[in-house]
């Protein structure tokens, strides 16, 4: 057996060891196929997760791999992560740098989608959408893609799962097709 | 052991040392260790972008034979008119401004003992650790009468390029009412998936150009991979205009007559207005000619590592490995790549080499605004590769628009962070 093979060998053997940061981040960079370098998206609706807050991140992984929160995807790769490597990969992508999307300014569609936030959506998400803590994850900066797939889960009658939350339900749910679109655009450009 | 061991007893262990001796320029400790990659596909582009992620001391070489590498991913678009294929070409730029060394040349010979690349320009490259992603090459030894010569009349476009535009070409010649025939070969080859999107794919030309065109589809196998989705797809969106043979039921191609441009089957001569011939698979001739592979045409691993059974110190990733349950994807030959890099870069650094971890996503789009998508995990277990029970799966039959729709947009944007990841 070749020297790899040998200390892969050890590794096993030596496992669990969960701080062990090398395996965290082996498990880390199989996410970053979808999720882009480091958790930062290039693809204009995948949601970048580089920086989100370690409890939000903890929350949703956990409960997308128990079955408890709607994911088209998510599910199908988190049943075969220990919580214990749920928890680590968490603050691993926490810790990283929050890096913000690059979207061009429409100035008509970004002043009503500021309207938009201030009205609907800043007591939750904060004056700029970039509030970052416990339940709430950071908007200012995300894919505007991947913001409206999100909304429209609240809106759309063809989505019959169960709602990500039922605190942004009871707002999302009243807004146009054309304000969702406006302030996905307004946070999408925010850095 | 291997936790303990420090980089020089590395470095010694593995006879750097008379390599350098070779290299006057190189002093010993520069690099910290020296990393050949032979084909910058999906597999070899990001196994060399994580090793600069990770450890930007080793010393990386990438050697590929094309200026351009054009994705096979979502080359089926190109045949409905969805995205050109500027879309999907891509260079080696980023590459060289991370300070790998890019190398355009065809590597000819590696001599394993002497670890050692040679390439057809005349150069060599010493290396610490190979890392072999050469692809795929096209077996048409396995049917009578098959030879690379009809690739004039039967197209593959099974590697993207000018195949692809050709056949792109060819349906935009074909009269209204016209047939096509699309062959899906012998398992393994590259992508299970992708003759069954094309068919979607190039329904979804004519029901738009030429409706009362037909796509068939003659199968070597009796199953087809995320049958149902399939199936159900057609029946939705190209009511009438996919047939799907399989193996058992005169699908297998038993014979080719290259003169009167027929496929013999159990069901007779089979005669089309194009004929998209998918030929059966082998890895690529570099990784034969360095013995890098058994009789079955493809190179076996330890699947602890990806490392070569039959060639220490060269490992052999992508779609010319021996993997198993694992498909030929480009996910696939990425995380493949990632698990390469990490043992390296660990050992490299003294570290504990982690547990691998083998991935893959397939996204398939079908149409506008339809996607879905299949998810391996993998691991090794009994010297293969086995999917992890209870892991993994497909996207639900019967899921609304919605998800349908969602599926397709994720998919786009896995195409741009994989090819991000790879390229960019
Ligand atoms: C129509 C189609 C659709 C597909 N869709 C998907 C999809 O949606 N998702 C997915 O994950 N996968 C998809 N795939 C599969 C994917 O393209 C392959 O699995 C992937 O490219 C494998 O990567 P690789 O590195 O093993 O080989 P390749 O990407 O083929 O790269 C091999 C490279 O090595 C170079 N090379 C070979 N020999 C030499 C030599 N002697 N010297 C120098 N260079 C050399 C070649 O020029 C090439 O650039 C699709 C494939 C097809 C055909
Ligand atoms: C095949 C692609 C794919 C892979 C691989 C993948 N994800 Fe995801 N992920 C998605 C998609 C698509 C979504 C959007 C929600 C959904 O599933 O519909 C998502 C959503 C998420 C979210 C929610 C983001 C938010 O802002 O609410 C987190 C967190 C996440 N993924 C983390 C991970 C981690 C960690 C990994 C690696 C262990 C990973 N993902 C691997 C495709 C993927
Ligand atoms: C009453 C509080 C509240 C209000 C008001 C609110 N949200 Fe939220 N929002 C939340 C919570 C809590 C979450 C996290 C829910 C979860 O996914 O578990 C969330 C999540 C989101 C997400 C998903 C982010 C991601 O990374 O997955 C988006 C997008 C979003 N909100 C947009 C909006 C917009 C736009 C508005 C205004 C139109 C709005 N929200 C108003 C509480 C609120």
């Amino acid at each position: 057996m070749h020297k790899l093979a040998l200390a892969v060998v050890c590794a096993l053997a030596a496992w669990p060891s969960l701080a062990n940061d090398t395996n965290i981040v082996a498990i880390a960079d199989t996410c970053n196929s979808c999720h882009g370098i480091n958790g930062v998206s290039a693809g204009l609706t995948m949601p970048s997760i580089a920086g989100q807050n370690k409890d939000y991140l903890q929350r949703v992984l956990l409960e997308q791999k128990k079955g408890e929160r709607y994911t088209t995807i998510m599910d199908r790769f988190m049943k075969n992560i220990s919580d214990e490597e749920i928890a680590a990969l968490a603050e691993y992508f926490a810790a990283k740098e929050w890096v913000p999307a690059t979207v061009a300014v429409e100035m008509a569609q970004a002043n009503r989608g500021r309207q938009v936030l201030r009205k609907t959506c800043q007591n939750c998400h904060g004056e700029k959408g970039d509030k970052n803590t416990g339940d709430i994850p950071r908007l200012a900066g995300q894919w505007p893609g991947y913001i409206k797939l999100e909304i429209f889960k609240y809106v759309d009658p063809t989505f019959t799962a169960k709602r990500p939350s039922e605190r942004m339900a009871e707002r999302a749910c009243n807004l146009t097709e054309e304000d969702m679109a406006a302030v996905a655009h307004f946070l999408g450009t925010r850095k | 052991m291997m936790m303990n061991w420090n980089r020089r007893q590395f470095i010694g262990a593995l006879g750097t040392t008379s390599l350098i001796a070779g290299f006057p320029g190189l002093v010993l400790g520069a690099a910290k260790a020296r990393v050949v990659i032979v084909g910058g596909g999906f597999g070899g582009a990001i196994a060399a972008r994580y090793l600069k992620l990770h450890e930007p001391g080793i010393e990386v070489t990438l050697i590929e034979r094309n200026k351009h590498y054009i994705s096979c991913p979502f080359s089926n678009e190109v045949l409905s008119g969805e995205r050109n294929i500027e879309s999907l070409t891509f260079g080696y730029a980023a590459h060289a401004a991370r300070g790998v060394n890019v190398v355009h040349d065809a590597v000819t010979a590696i001599d394993a003992a002497k670890k050692t690349v040679m390439t057809q320009g005349g150069k060599s490259f010493a290396y610490d650790y190979l890392v072999v992603s050469p692809g795929i090459d096209f077996d048409y030894g396995t049917i009578e009468g098959a030879s690379p010569e009809m690739e004039k009349t039967m197209l593959h476009a099974w590697k993207a390029g000018e195949q692809t535009l050709q056949l792109k070409k060819q349906l935009e010649a074909m009269k209204n009412g016209g047939l096509v025939i699309i062959t899906s070969p012998k398992r393994p080859y590259r992508c299970p998936p992708g003759p069954y999107e094309r068919a979607a794919q190039m329904a979804a030309y004519f029901k738009h150009h030429k409706p009362k065109s037909k796509v068939l589809i003659l199968d070597h196998g009796d199953t087809m991979p995320k049958q149902a989705l399939f199936e159900e797809s057609w029946k939705q969106l190209y009511p009438g205009m996919i047939e799907w043979v399989p193996g058992s039921s005169g699908g297998k191609i038993l014979r080719v007559d290259q003169k009167k441009r027929s496929l013999v089957t159990d069901m007779g001569d089979q005669k089309a207005d194009i004929i998209n011939f998918i030929p059966p698979q082998r890895a690529a001739a570099i990784a034969r000619m360095a013995g890098l592979t058994d009789q079955s045409g493809w190179c076996p691993i330890d699947p602890m590592t990806m490392e070569s059974t039959l060639h220490k110190g060269i490992y052999v990733i992508g779609d010319a490995a021996v993997t198993n349950d694992i498909p030929k994807s480009a996910h696939a030959a990425a995380s493949q790549a990632k698990v390469v890099v990490n043992a390296i870069v660990a050992v490299t650094n003294g570290k504990p080499v982690p547990k691998p971890q083998y991935t893959n996503a397939c996204y398939t789009v079908v149409g506008p605004d339809y996607g879905f998508s299949i998810v391996g995990i993998f691991q090794p277990e009994g010297g293969k590769l086995v999917s992890v029970k209870g892991a993994g799966g497909l996207s639900p039959v019967g899921a609304p628009s919605y998800v349908r729709k969602a599926e397709a947009e994720y998919a786009y944007s896995w195409l741009k962070n994989i090819t991000t990841e790879a390229f960019l």
